[in-house]
């Protein structure tokens, strides 16, 4: 296994100018709040990254996570940039497959043990080893094997990181996420369905260039990307505070770009970097092409009631409930009424008339 | 007054001031030992009018570029000589980063080793 | 794993919802033909005025404090119109409240500025606070006062605070949140069981001394 440098070659072969490498390192640096002084080493990190840094394992997942990569904005840097590190160990894009392909991990893992990255994306079904095997391999024993040697694990995607959608309700797989089974390593998580390619490579760079994570919340998510929420940092925002909401996705609201709280919007309670980094090369995000967030970042999101009931809205069907409730009033306010009819026909019953002599006592 | 800066009393000063008081310091850093220094403008506590007047204070220099190299790239240099704007845009005209670097030319502008020679190579090719 | 408070807020969206509503419900009804049950005996003595106009005036006169009253509790007069309205325009008139009213019940009405209901709420809690500190000082107020009077007024108070603090963002908007919903929730449960049970009552209670007045020919 070759152990040099070769990101700046795969740069060169892909007509990445050297400058074009610069900008991108630049634009990472400030996208990941470090000082600008430290583009340079984050490029030199990059580029003198050992091949393979990286180990890349697919589990129950939709590969939406890696064509979030693959499919970023041209020409696709992050793309690059985890092919030269680690393409020949990622499941899905690797030419190899079956035993040659295992045969490949494990030789990759022996020569890199310790110092690299596992990179996990879907979840890992615990209901069945069957429902998701390679090469007769089952999801939890790839990864508790791939684990032992990694430094770090990050968890892309919110299957890894969270179950995702294999784990909603009723969970058929009995499927968990990546930090369930290794408890014992730091894993990030890096949610999101998918999650925004700069924010997998700003892990990546972090790590490569300071030899260590970044910070991580209380739920292992970076905090640089995942510190605010999506409603934090919402240029609607100015119309949620002035009350001003959509009520249709074709009504004069939505035309002119109101609030889309009403429409089930969950930016209130989703953290993601989508409202500053955009998607596609920094060209929309879901908001901004007049859909509400449906908080695909957050754990359970699936099952967090409808993407289009406004997040502080009731999410249970009352009337049945209501109904119950007020015929049992209706009874008990009977019965009570009742009781009360009863009592007072027996106070009544058993008082006598106040004489003049008792009055007289008193007084 | 602010440090060795009598003119710049904290009384009076904008939140620009300090920035400039940063600029004053890395520019008289390059001179004396050809130490380069980069400042993230989204990192500073400014707004759009002190970043207006952080502008206007540094001035429009001699030189004005525009690089392509996947995306675009601005550099200006500013009316004190030395120092740079830089800005790289997304696809979609936002701004991905902004710096201000105080050095000879910056990084993005310079011709890189690498691109050189493959561009001596390619030449040569065409001359063989 | 789940972010905090996000199992809390969605106890209190399904479950949480229903339980108030239920609660409510069944409290409401038992209070109301509890009270719609209640007889007296026939007057037989010969009616010297309308009953009906009588009730009909004092719900309207009871607006208006009686005459002295003013003057000897203007913070509980003034406070208490103001509270009573900010309360009114807070609970029915900010969007997403209306939201969640059209989401459970289909009927929906246009809402105001949520930068005025923001100012209103912070009106609303100051009163609060003042018809409180008028409540502790004075030593018969605070006599006449029992537990319940503080509840209720803590009751109505976390509802309030926590919608400010979620709307302005302070604190873990998740977190933040599902208390106002759970907060909320409670509030709506207790009204039949406390003396907020007056927002149903008023009315009619009005009515009734009206009409016991205006029977006997006088004023209430």
């Amino acid at each position: 296994m070759a152990n040099k440098p070769i990101l700046k070659e795969v740069l060169r072969d892909r007509g990445v100018s050297r400058r074009g490498f610069m900008r991108y390192c630049a634009t990472l640096t400030s996208l990941m709040a470090l000082p600008a002084a430290m583009a340079p080493k984050v490029a030199q990190a990059l580029e003198g990254a050992p091949r393979p840094s990286v180990i890349w394992l697919s589990f129950q997942e939709c590969t939406g996570c890696t064509e979030s990569i693959t499919r970023s904005s041209a020409p696709s840097l992050e793309d690059l940039i985890f092919n030269a590190i680690s393409l020949d160990y990622h499941h899905t894009l690797q030419a190899a497959s079956g035993h040659a392909a295992e045969a490949a991990r494990e030789a990759a893992m022996k020569a890199q043990d310790g110092k690299y990255l596992l990179i996990v994306d879907g979840s890992i079904p615990l209901g069945n080893p069957g429902y998701s095997t390679i090469a007769g391999i089952s999801n939890e024993d790839m990864l508790r094997d791939a684990a032992k040697g990694a430094a770090a694990i990050i968890a892309v995607g919110s299957c890894a990181a969270y179950g995702g959608l294999p784990m909603a309700d009723p969970n058929p797989t009995g499927a968990v996420s990546v930090s369930q089974i290794i408890t014992d390593k730091p894993v990030v998580n890096i949610p999101g369905c998918p999650p925004i390619a700069a924010v997998m490579t700003g892990v990546l760079a972090h790590f490569l260039t300071f030899q260590g994570l970044p910070d991580l919340d209380e739920l292992g998510r970076p905090v640089v990307f995942y510190g605010d929420t999506i409603h934090d940092r919402c240029y609607r925002r100015p119309f949620y505070n002035q009350g001003l909401f959509a009520k249709g996705f074709d009504d004069e609201g939505a035309r002119k770009g109101w609030c889309l709280y009403e429409l089930g919007c969950k930016g209130p309670v989703t953290r993601n970097a989508c409202a500053t980094i955009k998607w596609n090369g920094g060209v929309s995000f879901p908001i901004q092409s007049g859909h509400g967030c449906i908080g695909c970042s957050q754990p359970d999101f699936w099952d967090a009631g409808s993407l289009y009931t406004a997040v502080a809205s009731p999410t249970a069907d009352i009337t049945p409930v209501a109904g119950m409730a007020a015929a049992a009033g209706v009874g008990a306010g009977v019965a009570v009424a009742a009781l009360n009819a009863q009592s007072k026909k027996k106070t009544a019953s058993e008082s006598t008339p106040v004489t003049v002599q008792e009055l007289g006592d008193k007084q | 007054m602010i440090g060795d800066y009598p003119g710049a009393w904290d009384g009076m000063g904008e939140p620009e001031q300090s920035v400039l008081i940063e600029i004053h310091r890395a520019v008289s850093a390059l001179l004396e030992d050809d130490s380069e220094s980069v400042i993230d403008v989204s990192t500073l506590p400014l707004g759009v009018a002190d970043l207006a007047r952080l502008e206007d204070a540094l001035g429009q220099g001699e030189v004005e570029a525009t690089i392509e190299a996947g995306g675009k790239s601005t550099v200006r240099e500013t009316g004190v000589s030395g120092v740079w704007i830089v800005e790289h845009f997304s696809e979609s005209g936002s701004v991905l980063a902004k710096t201000i670097e105080v050095c000879e030319a910056p990084t993005i502008l310079r011709a890189h080793r690498e691109d050189i020679e493959i561009g001596r190579d390619e030449l040569g090719r065409r001359l063989a | 794993m789940t972010e905090p408070g996000m199992d809390l807020l969605m106890w209190a969206r399904g479950t949480g919802f229903q339980i108030a509503i239920g609660v409510f419900l069944f409290g409401l009804v038992l209070r109301l033909i509890e009270i719609f049950a209640l007889r007296r005996k026939a007057d037989v003595a010969p009616p010297k005025g309308d009953a009906v106009s009588g009730g009909l005036r004092t719900i309207f006169t009871r607006f208006v404090p009686a005459p002295g009253f003013a003057a000897l509790l203007p913070a509980q007069i003034i406070g208490g119109v103001i509270f009573h309205f900010g309360l009114l325009f807070i609970v029915f008139f900010f969007v997403p409240h209306i939201a969640v009213i059209k989401d459970t019940f289909g009927v929906s009405w246009p809402g105001i500025s949520s930068a005025v209901i923001n100012a209103l709420t912070v009106l609303t809690v100051a009163i609060l606070v003042v018809l409180l500190v008028v409540r502790l000082k004075h030593p018969v107020r605070r006599y006449l006062s029992d537990f319940q009077d503080y509840f209720i007024w803590a009751l109505t108070v976390v509802p309030l605070v926590s919608g400010y603090m979620a709307f302005n963002a302070v604190g873990p908007y998740t977190i933040v949140l599902a208390i106002h919903v759970l907060s909320a929730e409670l509030l709506i449960a207790l009204i039949p069981f406390t003396r907020l049970t007056h927002a149903f009552t008023w009315v009619s209670s009005r009515y009734y001394n009206g009409a016991f007045a205006g029977r006997k020919g006088t004023m209430s």
